[in-house]
């Protein structure tokens, strides 16, 4: 009798912890795919890749631990420090088109009555909606100096079409332009959908307070932009990296002369056509590492100056 | 005589398993599926398809044993998805890999020696001995020339006569070609010359080995190119860009659509386009099709550029299976035929004996350039390591400067030169 007392009130000490335990559980159980997911397919890739850029993959034989010979290698190829240099240029020239030119768009969209703004948002998009090796082939042949759109409209006026990809002094630039092309759009969109959650009413009281267009964008609308400026600024360096890897591959193959590769497209090359798993690993982690410095840099420089309303 | 042996050996095989199976009381379809041996084969062929399942077909019909898979693949990218499959111990059991990749190939994804079949390797007499060469490494054939190309002068017919040149003579050296091209440049205004780059290294090759000069030293521990006739070969090729500008500066790409576009005079290109040339100008314009150019007086010596078969299979069964299936492809009949309808360079050493490639040759005389070529063609440098793309891109890389007069050949080709054989002394 004592004994079944004992236990009863053992069990139900117990009981309580394991309802603990089970509410315990039960978010990471919930989490399980997702963690299940992002384990298989982010960090492990990630921490094998890690490990592939230390060693030298060899075949019928065990991997060979090499420390940071293939760092070594990589910093002393020609075709490296190209891709570096041309990365930074890549971001660089492509926040001010990317981030900054979609704003005005954005604002002029906004002012537009409401049904000319639903015609200016549909061929805005119209880029964004076409893939980007469409875009690329078509950019190929609309700068094609003898043949092309644009040589066909400079013609008539005596000049001469410059030939933009196969010349190393501006082929990045074409590419940085047509890429810039492709997202100024799906950008201003962005914009567009930051500019209508704020209330017109307060732009009319600052115009009756004597507010210049000047000053209401500057004390108004771009503080209120900001979060989404933050985002598309994020997003923009890193998309730029990876995005420009088409019109890098169907337009100039990384030329001339190694005018337009970057470390994503050189990473491509060391993996795919080179089966230099060493160096693509290592080109891949220098870049992971770089953009991850700058999205920090980036998120404590303008994090600062976001305000959420 | 050789095939019908094997034909009727395969004939023979089946009539076994159906005795076999009649005994059993149980001849059937599936019984027979499950004795054949399945084997792939990675090519990337693309336009040549049709051609090359006609071949397949026939192997089938001579080896019902055997059932072939072919699997397309990107040029580009085949021989590094042939290695990651080796890596990952599952190859295919055939690929077609460029020329000039076969030592890494060797290397790197197991290929399997040419003389380990049934014939000890006889079949590979049925390949021209200068380009078997291309396939030897060690003293050992590890692939054989297939789908093998040479270097051609295309020109414009329309573009020639407007000039008040002979539409129907090509240059027979560079200096008349410059000639030549600087009066097509002068009266209609056009590019007169685009040289492809065919996959990175192949057209510097061409133009520095066809002026005397060796891309490798014989143990393909260094590159040896930058020659004074090579240097002076590749200045010609700047001053064509930019002092005489003849030579078009545009992309691959472009280039090539504005000489099918009929906008420039003369392309030089592997024979491999001639097929396509004909389907994509048909209407247009008349082309002629030319040797390539001597060099001041020299003979003619172009490296080849296309691909070889190569064997990865591991299993003996599949092993002996895509043996066969090489063997079969490279008899005569076979690689002459598939000469004419792909465009590619007759392999077997007397390609005129076969009366089929005769009748092409009536029905189609500019065909009679490449096969004449095929005694000017040497093997391709076949660049050693696992950083033969690296290699690739500086000499691509170093045509490309010459193009935007980066600098004199005197100090490109040397500093390329010196540069390849780094990369070759830090791969493995």
């Amino acid at each position: 009798m004592s004994a079944s007392l004992t236990l009863g009130h053992a069990e139900a000490a117990l009981r309580p912890r394991a309802r603990r335990h089970a509410r315990h559980l039960l978010p990471w159980l919930l989490l399980s795919p997702l963690l299940l997911l992002l384990a298989v397919f982010t960090y492990w890739p990630l921490l094998h890749t890690i490990y592939l850029s230390v060693v030298d993959v060899r075949l019928h034989q065990p991997d060979r631990f090499v420390g940071l010979a293939n760092y070594q290698g990589l910093f002393r190829s020609p075709s490296f420090s190209a891709a570096a240099w041309n990365t930074v240029i890549y971001i660089a020239l492509s926040l001010p088109l990317k981030v900054l030119l979609p704003i005005p768009i954005a604002v002029f969209v906004w002012c537009a009555g409401a049904r000319m703004a639903a015609l200016h948002r549909s061929i805005l998009f119209v880029p964004t909606l076409l893939s980007f090796v469409v875009v690329s082939i078509l950019w190929i042949w609309m700068l094609n100096p003898v043949m092309g759109m644009f040589q066909s409209v400079l013609r008539p006026l005596g000049l001469q079409m410059p030939a933009l990809l196969s010349d190393a002094s501006t082929a990045i630039y074409t590419i940085i332009g047509v890429s810039a092309w492709k997202v100024i759009g799906f950008n201003a969109l962005l914009y567009l959908a930051g500019l209508a959650s704020i209330p017109r009413e307060l732009i009319e009281s600052m115009r009756l307070d004597g507010a210049s267009d000047w000053r209401i964008t500057r004390s108004l609308l771009l503080p209120l932009l900001s979060p989404t400026i933050y985002f598309v600024a994020i997003t923009s360096v890193l998309f730029t990296v990876q995005q420009v890897f088409t019109p890098i591959n169907i337009m100039t193959g990384g030329g001339p002369a190694n005018a337009t590769t970057n470390l994503f497209y050189l990473a491509y090359e060391m993996a795919f056509e080179s089966f230099n798993i060493g160096f693509a690993s290592a080109t891949a982690l220098l870049l992971f590492i770089g953009l991850g410095a700058l999205a920090a840099l980036k998120a404590w420089l303008l994090g600062r100056r976001v305000h959420y309303a | 005589m050789a095939g019908k042996m094997e034909i009727g050996a395969g004939k023979m095989e089946i009539g076994r398993r159906g005795a076999l199976g009649f005994g059993l009381g149980a001849v059937s379809a599936p019984a027979l599926a499950q004795a054949r041996t399945e084997i792939s084969f990675w090519h990337y062929q693309t336009a040549n398809i049709p051609a090359l399942r006609e071949v397949l077909t026939a192997f089938h019909e001579a080896h019902p044993e055997i059932r072939v898979t072919d699997v397309p693949k990107d040029c580009g990218t085949i021989a590094t998805e042939v290695q990651a499959a080796a890596l990952a111990r599952r190859p295919p059991d055939v690929g077609q890999i460029l020329a000039r990749l076969t030592v890494g190939l060797v290397r790197n994804a197991g290929a399997v020696p040419l003389d380990s079949g049934e014939d000890r390797g006889a079949f590979l007499n049925n390949v021209l001995p200068r380009f078997r060469e291309v396939g030897i490494l060690d003293g050992k054939p590890y692939a054989v020339p297939h789908s093998f190309g040479t270097p051609l002068l295309y020109w414009n017919k329309s573009i020639f006569a407007a000039s008040g040149l002979d539409p129907e003579r090509a240059p027979a050296d560079w200096d008349e070609l410059v000639a030549m091209g600087r009066q097509i440049r002068e009266r209609t205004g056009r590019y007169a010359l685009f040289i492809s780059q065919g996959g990175r290294d192949v057209a510097p090759q061409q133009m520095m080995v066809n002026a005397g000069a060796t891309m490798l030293s014989p143990d393909l521990t260094r590159a040896t190119f930058a020659t004074p006739g090579a240097i002076a070969a590749m200045q010609l090729w700047q001053d064509m860009a930019v002092t005489h500008r003849i030579h078009a500066t545009l992309s691959e790409r472009e280039q090539t659509a504005l000489w099918l576009g009929g906008q420039i005079g003369m392309f030089v290109g592997s024979v491999a386009s001639f097929q396509g040339f004909l389907r994509d100008t048909a209407g247009r314009f008349e082309f002629g099709v030319g040797h390539y150019p001597l060099w001041k007086g020299q003979p003619r010596r172009v490296p080849n550029s296309g691909s070889t078969l190569m064997v990865f299979a591991q299993n003996p069964q599949r092993r002996a299976a895509a043996l066969k299936l090489v063997t079969f492809m490279m008899r005569p009949e076979i690689t002459n035929r598939w000469s004419w309808t792909s465009g590619y360079l007759p392999v077997a050493p007397d390609p005129l004996a076969d009366a089929g490639l005769r009748g092409y040759l009536e029905r189609e005389p500019r065909w009679r350039i490449p096969v004449a070529q095929m005694q000017d063609t040497v093997i391709t440098a076949r660049w050693p390591g696992n950083r033969v793309v690296e290699v690739q891109i500086v000499l691509e890389n170093m045509v490309q400067a010459l193009m935007q007069g980066s600098g004199p050949a005197a100090t490109l080709v040397p500093r390329a030169e010196a540069e390849i054989t780094r990369l070759i002394a830090e791969s493995r």
